[in-house]
Formats: structure tokens, C-alpha cells, sequence
């Protein structure tokens, strides 16, 4: 390409000079960071954060006054800083101040969220670039909090390494805030408190934070990474003392004062109610069809705008769109089964991503609305959102949950129940012969729980030519196009009862003769064949449903063989998980079991090592077959 | 002043509440007219009852595109409108059209919109429009906005009733302006019943359109009244299309080309042949207006430094196929700075465009007097030849002469080498044109482009491995890829430094990113990006070739070492990519009482797979190049073991379109099997699709293939 020419070697000596004075600068300071942060390209020496609580105009707002150093601990690192606002908080001034490196003009905006279709939530992208490693930068912005309610926790850990990590406090003497701490055990953070002058300062210090990660198969990061949860109790207005949210109560009050403002209309539902329980014959059947309905008819979508967030859609709205989110659902169910004459009442819930209860007084406890039943001593928990899940059963992401059930000025916390793994079990039996290389079957499988709602969501809801393909790959996984898989009953879309699946199959590949020897490799699906867990995960495994399988497998000895190896049976069970596997002969057949419990759906990290030495162990069973030899 | 003000302030007013007033007009009109519309097809509320079992079935579907420019004024108008009328048969359907979006108005673009749901009794509902919601982010680099709404009360067995319409006018500075190019398959994703497709042209108006593939052709209305032209074309009853494997649908299923362009008449230039006559259809462009077309390139374009140095290195050689394969490695070598900053910045790749290359390359051969030609051709995949109606469709490639003899040259990217002819250009008819004679004497001449076979775009893979622990299998990989294969494979084994060190010891000018930067501080910038990127490259390059190994082999591996990139294959002298490594896994072996088995069939990687429902096949295969897969993989037997089951690893399915066979020996204590894939045509009609599964099946089926690892025994059935 055309040659560059130097037009000043004045100008080159000078920046030659600066480039290299920088460059030696920060040498130090970037070999002495990598020991902290191994793996980071960019790290925060500082993030500061301040939060000062001030009355205005007779309202308690939060301004958030954010200050980031960051350096790049290599060249040519490219990236951004998030500022994420809503109705209730609002970006002030937001700048890179001071630093080397290349910054360009700001993007602001909605954003998609998963499973919203649409919210008040904005994001405000501020890109940067560094050119060398050893460049620096700081950013420093102000937001505010309109309604301290929305204030409810702070993070330690940001997505870059932090070195110097300061939270900040300023709470006027006359106000009333409480700062729950959680997660702090194994890091080293310092709590100091003062005064200056009408406030109230609270600081935290901590060094060397790690990335915070999102790991899959996480129940989030509100398990395992330090914060503070801000409980903001009450002021001093002009009047007299303003609450907040300090308590319960006043959680529950906040929030029955917003469903109060809800319009609905019963007489609009009563024609669908009396459709729906004129034929029931018990009251259990009355509830059971209107929750049905509701699950099968409303679909979900969700508008968190504003209040909206924390005000359900009006009953007789959300029956007419076909649509709604879930305090929408809760409250069309809470009403119409008003309107068929049971106690029904709206219930806030947090899903088991928070885990905090309603000790805690705080927006951030909850997450979820649903609706409750009291029919005398009888208590029927109604989660409509939760497709396919029957009367009477409970989504894990609830299970063991506190609910908040309205009970007039007052209020109830009650538990979810919590169900054993033996609720989502899953059998399968099948009768196994050898035709020649081909191994013939015929199957029954048998789902229950979590799977059995997810397969009838997804079985009702896949384009309905490709709902046979379903069916036959959930039978047999991975079939050639040669092999015969067929299901041979129409499973009953039925969530009182397990889903039944009767097939039969005929499979090329599964027998391999060698000589005089048959291997039969019997169990294709390898559950759980080589999950070991990654060690370096921060939070423990969670599989997002207990896990009870069970598979059962006859094989017919073919004529004129006999069993020459049998795989090694294994039965190991630790406290939270269990595996067995056995192969046994009873007469001219051999049966091959295996049930694998995972009693939590839960692998604890300090339990991570013992797992993934039975999945060695179980991976060399699976690897290994069943040899049937000619007899002479 | 106060006055003042207020009449400015209330005539922007008036404005204002006219504009809500005309756009509130507009709207009704166009919703009478969608609505309301004559058209019986839009009032259809049954569907027949063979597509009853599919999720929805389109009962009619409108596009109609209209393109006129302001009396006066240089303003073009472009508007389009689109209408749809569904009946949703399942739940799938349902949950698709209850959340639908759109684009908001903005700028000079105003969008109309129309939502309703007609249930299975004949009620219509028309949805609120003010119940959507606005998705909107704003930046340096502009606005974007769009609505999302919810589309309320939908059920199986309901028709959804919709259009969306957008009338946009832009200012036009170019004596041409083209409208964007539409190329629209006519089978949807469901069945469809009717569709209508209308073009409504000004009579100044030019028009590129063509059917294709079976599609009907367009009729053409005549408004002298309005001075306009309609194109329409109704279609229906057409089956729904799924995503099929090996499918060009532009060269399979009826399509429609169309293009509007708008050229003031005397400002029309010589590269606007394609344009046709004002207000008449061009359905073909022929021979002579491609001739037209390609003459346009300016061939004075400046070849100082390639010439410079062809005559330094390469003076007194004559061959013209020497000194243009020079020339093309100088060019691609003079790609190196740029395409180096592009890397630096995650950019795309570098490449000249298509008239670039053309008019540098060209000017060279013309300079040195080089006969040459003008390859004007056409992707496979989106036209045949006598299909094409847009320029943008064309590609060019350029042939040196020698004799009788032909050595094509392609736009270059940092590998691809004199003689490499893109794989989608290969074998398809092109037009050329003699470089050296001047514009007013070039006539085209229609040739077939050289094809490959399936060997000249092999990759033979020799594996060699052994177990020493009867756990895990040490392998050593030698691979050497040719053809388009080879171009595929070398960006995962070679970068642009790999180039750069590659090249200098050859006779280029250094590399020097200097030459495209604009300071000093810049340049020290990509200095240090630089540096980075070759510190973690060979560690980079390691992880990527691991996760694409445990991808191609469908297990997890270890131990990847000893990379090394033995020929790159950069240049035509050594044209072969060849590579090497050694990795080792420990799932291949399998414990199985006293014996052993290996997974020996996964070494070949692993193969396509026919899944039961695309046994059937109602359309043409199309590959991209033809090509085979040869594996020699050599197992050192452990002693103390012998081998079963090699029989079966005897396979042979051959047929014209294409083979797997495979053969095993065993001779000092080694199990040799050498495995042959090949895909021979670049085309293979539908009814020949059971040939090709063939052999699909058997290198699939190969995959599952095991080998039996027995403990020695004496004569007496003692293991030893």
C-alpha cells in the first residue's frame, strides 16, 4: 500500500518519550496486578461507589455516585461500561474523566430481556478502547434513585476484577436504613461507621474481587457473591416520619395498596367460570378446571413497565387478550375462582434464583406472583404460569419457597411444600431380543413432574406434523435412518396422570459380533456418562429439577449362548445422590437396572470431587458390555 | 418578537396537526384499502383440508412495490406493502403470531400497520394499536426504533389479518439511484394458497425482472392514464418449504428477480446497461450489454509497483503464465498491511472488490502486453447464466493465455493461488472477454468454466496410534488438504502473520503496516496490538484446533501438541496444505471384561447423518465443489493382544454420485484401514438422492464400527 511518510520527527521524539515513560510507569503496576487477576485483560484498581440518601422536596431519593480506574493489563483491548436505568432510577451525568485511551459516543436504549416482552429496564453502553497495555481510564458517573423502594441491593464483585473495592453509604442522621449483609464469609471485607456532620457513614472495603461470573447451571450469583441487601425503613418528613419499606407489614402494604388499585371486573369472568365448573362434580374439580384453563389459555407475556411491574393486568384483561405475565395469571385465577365461590388470594413468592425470605423487607425478596386457595383446613397452591403442572404439585422453582399470601390488612407466610425426587421419576422398562445384529425392543416409558410438564408443553406446542419425531427421538435417542423406531400408543395429554409411552424398536449398531462372541452394548442413553463437574465452578451444580431415573431392561438370551461377561454392578450412594446399576441372570435372561437419584438436584461444590469419582466409575460401566458366547 | 414567536410556534403547529392529519388519513385509506379490499382471496376462511395437519397455512399474502419519482423535485418515492391473512392450526402457530413487530416511522418513512383476528365464528377483532410498545436506541451512529405488539385472543383455528406498509422517500444526488434488489422464493414456510406480487412503476422507471425455476411470469397492466406500470404475478397452492441440507433455493424453487431503478435520461451512464429501456421489462441480459457492462472498467489503473516488481525479480522470463502468477502473489502480498490492521481490529477480512481486482490485475496484462481474458461468470448458488437480470449478480474472474492453455486467477485472499478457481464459480457457463482488444472490438464468448473432481479437493488424513496403557490412544495426525478444501482449512492452521513470515523470503517490498496508517501513534498502536496477538497465538490457535477436533471427532481430547504447519500451501509450486499433530483421548478404549474394545470407526470423524424424514427428497442436491476424504489409519496392535472384528470394517457403497469404501489388512502387528469418501458432482438431480444416502448410510454405519482387542491365548486357552 502507498508508504507513510513522518512529517515531524519532532513530534515522533516526543511521543516516542511519553509512550515509553508511560509504558515503564505502569510496567509495575500491571506485573504486580496479574498476580491477582490471571486471566483478566482489563482490571478495576478502584470502583468506588457512594451511595447518599437525600431528602427532597419532602421524598427520600439515592444518589449513586460511581467512580472506576481501570487499566488494560494488555494492548488492543476493546470495550464497554453498562449504566442499566428504569422508570425509578435515572442517569445524571455519566463520562470517561480522565485517561489515554479512545472512547466513543454513548448508546442508549430498551434492550430485549429473555422472557419479557417488554419492561421499563434501559441500558446506556459506553464504549472504550485501550490502545497499550498500562493504559488507564476512569469513569465516573451519577444516577439516581427516585423511590429508595427500588434501591435494594448492592454487588461487591463487577464484571471486571476489582482491586480496590469501596461501598459507601451516606445516610442522614434522621434516616432510617439497614444494611443486611450477605454472603461476606471468605472475603475479607471491612466495615467501618462514622459520622460527618448530619450523616451517617457506613464504608466497606474489600480487595482483590475476583470477576463475577454467571455460570450455567447456577442458581445466580445471589448465592455466592458478597452484597448488601438496603432495607430503607423510614425519615423524617415535614410532617413527621415517612416509611418506607422497614418491615413486613409494610412490604405487604406496599404492596396490597397497589392491587387495590387493580379494576376487575368478576361479572365479565362469570360466563367462563360457569362454563368451566358446571360440570364439576367436587370442589376440587371446580378449582382444578379454571387453574387448567388458565394454564392451557393464557399464554405468557410479560410487560414490566413501571408499576406495571408489581400491578397485575385487570382479570377480565388478561381473559380477554389470552395473554398476560404472572401476576396477571395469578390474579385471573385468584378472580375467577372469586366468582365460582372459593377463598382465593394473591400470593407473592420469590423463585428459588433469590434466596432470601420475607425476614428480609425488601422488593428483592420476591420475584413471582401466584395465587393461593384456602378451602378449610385445605390449602391448594395455584401457579398458573407453570404449564401442564397438576393440582396439588408444585414447580421445583417454588418448592421450599415463603409465599406471601393477602389475607385482608394482614398477611400470611406460609411454605411451599417441598416434594421428594420420587415426583419426577421417570421409568423405563423394556423387553430386549437379538434378531441376528439387530437388537429388537419393545418399551415402555413412564414421566412424571418436571419432565412430564415439559414434554406435554413442548409435545403441545412443537408444529403438530413434527410432534411423531418428537415422540420417537424422546423413546430412542439418536436413531439412524435405517433403524425402526415407532410409538405405538397416542400418549394422553394428561397432567393428573404420568405420561405413558408404549414403542417398539428395531436398532442396527448396538451388537457387535466378534468369533464366537455377542456384545450387546444395552443401555444407549448413558445417563450422566462422563458429567463430571468442572472443578473451578463457583456455585454449586444445580440441574434445575431432583432427579429420580429408573430403567429397567430385560434381555432375552438368544438360543444357544450363554453369558460369558457381565458388566460390574455399582451402587454408590453419598447423601445427596445415588447411583445403581446391576446386571443380573435370572433364567434365559439378563436384567440390567439402573436408577440414578439426585436427591436436591443439587451437587454442593464441596461435593464435587466425590461426584465425579463415581462418574469415572460409572462412565467405565457404561463403556463396558454385555458378551454372550456360542455355545459348542 | 414575543409576536413573532407565537406565529412561528403556530404555524409549526398547523404543520404539525396537518402531518398527524395526512398520516391519520393515510392510514385509514390504506386500511380501507387492505381491508376492505375487492380482492376475494383476502376473504377466505377456510383451507383445504389436505394442509389441515400443518401448523398454519397462508390463505393469501400480498407484496406490492411501488418506485416514482416527484415531478421536479430529486425526490424518490419507495413504498411497500405487505399483507397477510394466516389461519393458525396449532399452538406453534399461535405462539408465533401473538408477539409480531414492526418498524416505526422515522425521518422521511412513515409505516402503517393493521392487526386482526378473525375467529373460526367470523368475528373480527382489530388489535389496538395502542397497546405496542416502542423498542427504541439512540447513539452516535443514529436511531433505531421498532414496535412490538401483542397480538391479544388467539387461539388455534383463528385467521390472523395483517399488513404492514411503508412509504419512505429519499433525496436522490446520483443521476442513478437502484432500489433494492428483491429475489423472492415463492414457497413460503407453510402452504400457501394465493400470493400476488405487484411492482407499480413509473413509466421513467427502468426494471430488471425475471421468472425462474418454474415460477410464473409477471403480467404487465399498462396505466397511461397515471403514466405508470403494474407488473403482477398470482400464485398459489404451493406446499410448504422446510430448511433442507444441500439446497440452492434460487436455482431450485420458483423464484422472482426484480429490481427498479430510476436514471435521469440523459445522465445515464455506460455501466447502467443493465438498466434496459425506460419503462420496458429487461428480463435477460445478453452477451453484448455484459460486453457494455465490463467495458466500464478502467483499465488505466495505476500497476507501478507490480510492474516494478515483475521487471526487477522476473525479467527475462516470457512465460506469461510465470509473470501473471507473479503478479497475483505480489498483489495478494500488497493485501498483508491492511488486512494485518483489519485482524488487529476485529475487522472483516481484507479483500479488493470484484472491479478492483478486475481493473488492477487486467491493467497489468495489458501493460506487459499479457493475452489474457475477461471471465464474467456467476455464483452457482444464486443464478445460471441465462438466468441473470442484475449486474450485482456477475462476478469476474481473469485467464492468462498461453497457447491453448488457460491459467485462471480469482480475486486473491491472503491463500488462494494462480489457478484456484472459487468452488461456486467451478464448472458453471461464463462469458469472456478478450483483455487486450479495446472496448469498441470485444465480443463474449460463452464458455464452461473448468470443473474439479473429487480428488483435486481431497483431504488425506494418516493417523497412526497406540495404546501403551490400554486406556489411552497416542495419536500422531498427518493431514494433507488440496483444493477448495485446502482454502477451507487454511484459515484454522494460518493467519496473516504466517503469511507475512512466509513471504519474506520471497522478493516482496517488506510488510509494513506504516503504509495504511496515518500516525505514528497509530502505527505504535498496532505495534503493540501486535505484539499481543503473537504472544497468545500459538496457545490460541491450539485451543481452537482442540475444540475443532472434539467437534469433527465427536470426543474429548488431551495432550494436543507438536502443531506443526509442514507446507502451507500458499504457493502453486508446493499447492498442498499439509499439517501435523499429536493428541491422545482416553475414550476410544473400552474395558469389556479381559478384552478391550475400540471405538476404531469414530477415527474417520464424524459423518453427516440422514435423519428418517429427509429419506424423501423433492429437490435437487446442490454441493459446493466436489470432493473426497481419505484416512489411512495405522493402529499398532499392544502385545500380548490380538484383533477381532475387523471383517466388517470391509465396506464398499459406490455409485456415480459418489462412494464410501474401506478396506482393513493386519500385517506386522499393525491394523492398516484406509477409508475413501468422495461427493463427485457439484449437482445430482432428486430421484438420484437414495444413491447419495447410500452412501452416507455406510459412512455413517462405519463410524459405529468397533474392533475387538483379546488377550492372547496358548493352545491350551491359557491367556499368556
Amino acid at each position: 500500500m502507498t508508504p507513510y511518510i513522518l512529517k515531524s520527527w519532532i513530534l515522533l521524539i516526543f511521543i516516542a518519550i511519553s509512550f515509553n515513560a508511560i509504558s515503564q510507569k505502569n510496567k509495575e503496576k500491571i506485573a504486580s496486578l496479574r498476580n491477582s487477576f490471571k486471566d483478566d485483560k482489563v482490571v478495576a484498581t478502584l470502583m468506588q461507589t457512594a451511595y447518599t440518601f437525600a431528602i427532597q422536596r419532602d421524598e427520600l431519593v439515592v444518589n449513586e455516585e460511581e467512580e472506576i480506574s481501570m487499566i488494560s493489563l494488555e494492548p488492543n483491548i476493546s470495550g464497554s461500561r453498562e449504566i442499566y436505568y428504569h422508570d425509578n432510577k435515572e442517569i445524571i451525568s455519566a463520562k470517561f474523566v480522565s485517561g489515554n485511551t479512545s472512547t466513543s459516543s454513548k448508546s442508549c436504549g430498551n434492550y430485549e430481556v429473555e422472557s419479557v416482552f417488554y419492561s421499563d429496564a434501559k441500558v446506556c453502553t459506553y464504549p472504550f478502547k485501550f490502545a497499550y497495555a498500562g493504559d488507564e481510564i476512569i469513569f465516573k458517573s451519577t444516577t439516581r434513585y427516585n423511590d429508595p423502594r427500588y434501591f435494594t441491593r448492592v454487588l461487591f464483585n463487577d464484571e471486571l476484577g476489582v482491586k480496590q473495592r469501596t461501598i459507601i453509604f451516606n445516610v442522614p442522621l434522621d434516616a432510617n436504613v439497614e444494611f443486611v449483609e450477605k454472603n461476606f464469609s471468605g472475603f475479607n471485607i471491612k466495615k467501618a461507621t462514622s459520622e460527618s456532620g448530619k450523616y451517617k457513614v457506613v464504608t466497606y472495603t474489600v480487595e482483590d474481587l475476583k470477576t463475577s461470573k454467571n455460570e450455567e447451571n447456577s442458581l445466580g450469583i445471589l448465592y455466592y457473591y458478597p452484597h448488601i441487601v438496603v432495607v430503607t425503613n423510614d425519615f423524617a418528613g415535614k410532617t413527621g416520619r415517612k416509611k418506607i419499606i422497614g418491615s413486613t407489614d409494610d412490604l405487604y402494604r406496599w404492596y396490597a395498596g397497589i392491587v387495590k388499585q387493580v379494576n376487575n371486573d368478576p361479572g365479565a369472568l362469570k360466563a367462563e367460570v360457569t362454563r368451566l365448573t358446571a360440570s364439576a362434580k367436587t370442589a376440587e374439580e371446580k378449582i382444578k378446571n379454571i387453574y387448567y384453563w388458565v394454564q392451557d389459555n393464557i399464554k405468557y407475556i410479560a410487560f414490566e413497565d413501571g408499576i406495571s411491574g408489581f400491578r397485575p393486568e385487570a382479570a377480565q384483561t388478561v381473559l380477554h387478550n389470552r395473554y398476560g405475565d404472572c401476576k396477571g395469571m395469578a390474579n385471573l385465577t385468584k378472580e375467577m375462582l372469586k366468582v365460582a365461590g372459593f377463598d382465593a388470594r394473591l400470593t407473592w413468592i420469590g423463585t428459588n434464583r433469590i434466596p432470601y425470605t420475607y425476614e428480609l423487607p425488601s422488593l428483592a425478596v420476591d420475584n413471582h406472583m401466584i395465587c393461593t386457595v384456602i378451602f378449610g383446613e385445605k390449602q391448594y397452591i395455584l401457579d398458573p404460569t407453570e404449564k401442564f403442572v397438576a393440582l396439588g404439585k408444585h414447580g421445583e422453582r417454588i418448592q421450599g419457597k415463603e409465599m406471601l399470601i393477602e389475607n385482608g390488612e394482614q398477611f400470611i407466610v406460609r411454605k411451599v411444600p417441598v416434594a421428594d425426587a420420587e415426583q419426577n421419576l421417570i421409568v423405563r422398562k423394556e423387553e430386549l431380543q437379538l434378531e441376528g445384529d439387530v437388537l429388537k425392543g419393545k418399551g415402555h416409558i413412564s414421566i412424571e413432574g418436571e419432565a412430564l410438564k415439559n414434554i406435554l408443553y413442548i409435545s403441545t406446542n412443537v408444529q403438530q406434523d413434527n410432534k411423531k419425531k418428537l415422540f420417537d427421538n424422546l423413546v430412542v435417542s439418536n436413531f439412524s435412518n435405517t433403524d425402526q423406531v415407532s410409538v405405538v400408543n397416542t400418549p394422553e395429554v394428561n397432567r393428573d396422570k404420568a405420561l405413558e409411552l408404549e414403542y417398539t424398536y428395531g436398532l442396527g449398531n448396538k451388537v457387535t459380533s466378534f468369533d464366537k462372541d455377542i456384545y450387546v452394548e444395552i443401555d444407549w442413553t448413558k445417563s450422566f456418562k462422563n458429567f463430571t463437574i468442572d472443578a473451578d465452578r463457583i456455585s454449586d451444580y444445580y440441574f434445575n429439577r431432583k432427579i429420580k431415573n429408573r430403567t429397567i431392561k430385560n434381555l432375552k438370551i438368544p438360543a444357544g449362548y450363554r453369558i460369558s461377561h457381565l458388566p460390574a454392578s455399582i451402587k454408590k450412594v453419598h447423601n445427596d445422590f445415588a447411583f445403581q446399576l446391576s446386571f443380573e441372570q435370572k433364567g434365559g435372561v439378563i436384567i440390567y437396572t439402573n436408577e440414578i437419584t439426585v436427591k436436591q438436584g443439587l451437587i454442593k461444590k464441596s461435593d464435587f470431587e466425590a461426584w465425579n469419582t463415581i462418574i469415572k466409575e460409572l462412565t467405565e460401566s457404561y463403556d463396558d458390555q454385555i458378551v454372550l458366547t456360542k455355545i459348542n | 418578537m414575543l409576536k413573532r414567536s407565537i406565529s412561528i410556534i403556530a404555524i409549526i403547529v398547523i404543520a404539525f396537526n396537518a402531518f398527524i392529519t395526512n398520516a391519520a388519513d393515510r392510514a385509514e385509506e390504506l386500511r380501507k384499502e387492505m381491508w376492505k379490499t375487492s380482492d376475494k382471496d383476502f376473504h377466505v376462511k377456510e383451507v383445504p383440508q389436505k394442509w389441515l395437519n400443518k401448523s398454519a397455512v397462508i390463505i393469501a399474502k400480498l407484496h406490492r412495490f411501488e418506485y416514482r419519482k416527484l415531478p421536479v423535485l430529486s425526490i424518490l418515492q419507495d413504498k411497500q406493502y405487505n399483507h397477510f391473512r394466516i389461519m393458525l392450526l396449532d399452538k406453534n402457530a399461535v405462539n408465533k403470531y401473538s408477539e409480531l413487530s414492526y418498524p416505526a416511522s422515522g425521518g422521511s418513512t412513515y409505516v402503517y400497520t393493521g392487526f386482526k383476528v378473525i375467529k373460526p365464528s367470523g368475528k373480527e377483532i382489530i388489535v389496538d394499536e395502542k397497546s405496542a410498545v416502542k423498542m427504541e436506541r439512540k447513539g452516535g451512529d443514529g436511531k433505531v426504533a421498532y414496535y412490538k405488539i401483542a397480538v391479544p385472543n388467539l387461539e388455534p383455528g383463528d385467521i390472523i389479518d395483517y399488513y404492514i406498509c411503508q412509504e419512505s422517500e429519499q433525496k436522490v444526488y446520483s443521476p442513478v439511484y437502484f432500489f433494492d434488489p428483491f429475489i423472492y422464493n415463492l414457497p413460503q414456510e407453510y402452504p400457501l394458497m394465493k400470493q400476488k406480487l405487484q411492482f407499480k412503476i413509473q413509466r421513467k422507471c427502468y426494471i430488471n425482472l425475471r421468472s425462474v425455476n418454474g415460477a410464473p411470469e409477471l403480467k404487465m397492466v399498462d396505466d397511461k392514464e397515471n403514466d405508470e406500470q403494474y407488473y403482477s404475478l398470482e400464485d398459489g397452492d404451493r406446499e410448504g418449504i422446510a430448511d433442507i441440507k444441500w439446497l440452492y433455493p434460487n436455482r431450485d424453487v420458483p423464484t422472482i428477480k426484480f429490481r427498479a431503478s430510476f436514471a435521469m435520461g440523459s445522465e445515464r451512464h455506460r455501466e447502467n446497461t443493465f438498466l434496459g429501456e425506460q419503462g420496458k421489462v429487461k428480463n435477460k441480459a445478453g452477451s453484448e450489454e455484459i460486453v457494455d457492462f465490463v467495458n466500464v472498467v478502467p483499465y488505466e489503473y495505476p500497476t507501478k509497483s507490480v510492474s516494478k516488481y515483475v521487471k526487477k525479480n522476473f525479467k527475462r522470463v516470457k512465460d506469461p503464465f510465470i509473470v501473471s502468477t507473479e503478479a497475483y502473489n505480489y498483489l495478494r502480498n500488497d493485501m498483508l498491511d491492511v488486512s494485518q490492521v483489519r485482524l488487529l481490529n476485529d475487522d472483516d477480512e481484507f479483500e479488493y472488490s470484484k472491479r478492483e481486482f478486475l481493473s488492477m490485475f487486467t491493467s497489468f496484462l495489458k501493460n506487459k502486453k499479457i493475452p489474457h481474458d475477461i471471465v464474467i461468470c456467476v455464483r452457482r448458488d444464486i443464478s445460471s447464466l441465462d438466468d441473470v437480470v442484475l449486474e450485482n449478480e456477475l462476478d469476474y474472474l481473469v485467464r492468462v493465455k498461453k497457447g491453448n492453455d488457460f491459467l485462471y486467477f480469482a480475486n486473491p485472499d491472503i491463500f488462494r493461488t494462480a489457478g484456484s478457481i472459487p468452488s461456486l464459480y467451478q464448472g458453471t457457463d461464463a462469458y469472456v472477454i478478450d483483455g487486450l482488444l479495446s472496448s469498441s472490438k470485444r465480443v463474449a464468448k460463452r464458455i464452461t468454466l473448468p470443473s474439479t473432481v473429487a480428488d483435486d479437493n481431497s483431504v488425506k488424513t494418516t493417523l497412526t496410534l497406540k495404546t501403551t496403557d490400554m486406556t489411552n490412544v497416542i495419536m500422531a495426525v498427518n493431514t494433507v488438504f488440496k483444493g477448495v478444501s485446502k482454502l477451507n482449512a487454511q484459515p484454522q492452521f494460518l493467519d496473516i502473520f504466517d503469511a507475512i513470515e512466509e513471504d519474506k523470503s520471497r522478493k516482496y517490498p517488506e510488510v509494513d503496516i506504516k503504509t495504511v496508517v496515518y500516525t505514528n501513534k497509530e502505527y505504535k498502536k498496532y505495534q503493540a496490538a501486535g505484539e499481543s496477538y503473537l504472544k497468545d497465538k500459538e496457545k490460541n490457535r491450539l485451543e481452537s484446533l482442540k475444540k475443532s477436533l472434539e467437534r469433527e471427532y465427536g470426543f474429548s481430547i488431551k495432550d494436543l501438541s507438536n502443531l506443526k504447519i509442514l507446507q502451507t500451501g500458499r504457493y502453486e509450486d508446493k499447492p498442498e496444505l499439509i499439517t501435523s499433530f499429536d493428541f491422545s483421548t482416553d475414550q476410544l478404549i473400552k474395558k469389556t471384561g479381559p478384552n478391550y474394545i475400540i471405538d476404531i470407526g469414530k477415527l474417520i470423524e464424524q459423518q453427516t447423518k440422514i435423519e428418517a424424514e429427509e429419506n424423501q427428497r423433492a429437490f435437487g442436491v446442490y454441493f459446493d465443489y466436489p470432493r473426497s476424504f481419505r484416512y489411512q489409519i495405522v493402529f499398532e496392535v499392544p502385545a500380548g493382544y490380538q484383533v477381532q472384528g475387523l471383517e466388517k470394517l470391509n465396506q464398499k457403497v459406490e455409485n456415480s454420485t459418489g462412494g464410501f469404501v474401506s478396506t482393513v489388512k493386519e500385517e506386522g502387528g499393525k491394523v492398516i484401514i484406509e477409508t475413501y469418501k468422495h461427493y463427485e458432482k457439484y449437482i445430482v438431480s432428486k430421484d438420484q438422492w437414495p444413491s447419495i444416502v447410500s452412501f452416507l448410510n455406510a459412512a455413517n454405519d462405519f463410524t459405529e464400527q468397533k474392533i475387538l482387542l483379546k488377550k492372547k491365548t496358548d493352545s491350551l486357552g491359557k491367556v499368556n
